[in-house]
């Protein structure tokens, strides 16, 4: 195992948002560090029993804005979509998420409520087995770890732990991999444009192939530029080092569409 | 009003005039318009074929068609009621027999990359058929 101190990976999985929840007529506000390689479903049980302790964690959700909180998606793929903030504008101001805690009126066409952390389990081990359908024509590698390895890779998400995290995630999107799973955000209420690509190529051609109206040039951004991970890209970059590097624990790469800055 | 804020206003009023404001005005225009024609595209039809795993109940008729724009889960609710089952029955359903789609999944992008020769394969099953 060679980790490299403050080696990319690393860096991406301290990667966190300062967030503050509160509740209309509620004078508790809830404060906290959340990794960008996490989940709202991890959070949801502990603001219940901040914010609303007797109801049932079905009837709870939270919002950004107008928009309703996924808390099956990354919390990091979440920011980058619903903040409107442009990474290449730096601020000196700190930045701190506001989000709102809601009890009832589940807005259910538009998210899923949650139950348990059972069913947040089942649908995060879901997405992975996509994710490894999509690199390698089935779920192969997902299906052939160990329960050790598997309870192992739950834990490092749960314990945002990355020394149990990084040998799994390099076994399941590295080792094996030629095609690489990705999902284009095109903005907060526009389509998800989901994708694949080998590896060898750039992330400009790749743009340039599959949103063609948004990307005609490989190597210029006129409308859209590309976000992963809070980071703008270079459409030079390759899909192998995104590959490597920037995957998130599910196995995708969620990269969100911003318009270009002027 | 006072004196102030009329300064506020006349401040922002001239900056809602100026080109710089106007050229972003028209970038996400630009942009609207090009996601419009997306959300058209999106109406396309796509085939899905279901296949029953173990002791579950059969359908008369497994190949539908779907407007690609919907979400998964309007395929489980339409799933349960094909097969009689109550909307808050259990019904699990993968896809090439490897994932459960999340519920919000859009069928287009499922089928653009998971569909076989034409079809989107959809098991199901009463009981789960693996973790």
């Amino acid at each position: 195992m060679n980790l490299r101190q403050n080696s990319i990976p690393e860096l991406i999985w301290k990667g966190n948002l300062s967030v503050e929840v509160h509740q209309k007529e509620n004078p508790l506000s809830y404060l906290a560090n959340l990794p960008r390689q996490s989940y709202f479903a991890q959070i949801l049980e502990d603001l219940k029993q901040l914010f609303a302790p007797t109801v049932s964690l079905e009837e709870c959700w939270l919002s950004s804005g107008k928009a309703s909180i996924k808390w099956h998606w990354p919390v990091g793929v979440l920011y980058d979509l619903l903040s409107h903030e442009d990474p290449d504008t730096t601020t000196s101001a700190p930045v701190l998420w506001h989000l709102e805690f809601h009890v009832g009126s589940f807005p259910s066409s538009l998210i899923v409520p949650m139950d348990s952390m059972d069913t947040f389990r089942s649908c995060f081990f879901n997405a992975l087995k996509e994710s490894d359908y999509v690199r390698n024509g089935s779920s192969s590698l997902v299906i052939a770890l160990s329960k050790q390895e598997t309870d192992s890779y739950w834990n490092s998400l749960l314990n945002h732990d990355f020394y149990d995290y990084r040998p799994i995630a390099t076994k399941l999107f590295v080792s094996k991999s030629r095609i690489i799973p990705l999902k284009f955000y095109l903005g907060e209420d526009a389509p998800i444009v989901q994708t694949s690509a080998s590896l060898g190529y750039t992330l400009g051609q790749v743009l340039q192939k599959h949103i063609p109206e948004f990307f005609p040039s490989d190597v210029t951004c006129s409308l859209l530029k590309p976000v992963l991970q809070g980071i703008v890209l270079p459409l030079t970059i390759s899909t192998d080092l995104m590959n490597r590097d920037f995957c998130y624990p599910d196995g995708f790469l969620h990269i969100v569409l911003i318009p270009v800055s002027n | 009003m006072s004196s102030s804020s009329k300064d506020v206003e006349d401040q922002l009023n001239k900056r809602l005039e100026s080109p710089h404001t106007r050229e972003i005005g028209n970038l996400q225009e630009k942009i609207n318009e090009i996601i419009s024609d997306y959300n058209e595209k999106g109406n396309r039809k796509v085939n899905l074929r279901f296949k029953a795993i173990g002791r579950t109940p059969l359908l008369r008729k497994n190949v539908f068609a779907i407007n690609a724009s919907h979400r998964f889960d309007k395929v489980i609710r339409f799933l349960k009621k094909e097969l009689g089952l109550q909307p808050d029955s259990s019904l699990l359903l993968y896809v090439n027999y490897c994932f459960a789609p999340a519920p919000d999944e859009v069928i287009g992008n499922l089928y653009d990359n998971f569909s076989i020769d034409g079809y989107l394969l959809i098991y199901y099953c009463v009981n789960v058929a693996f973790g």
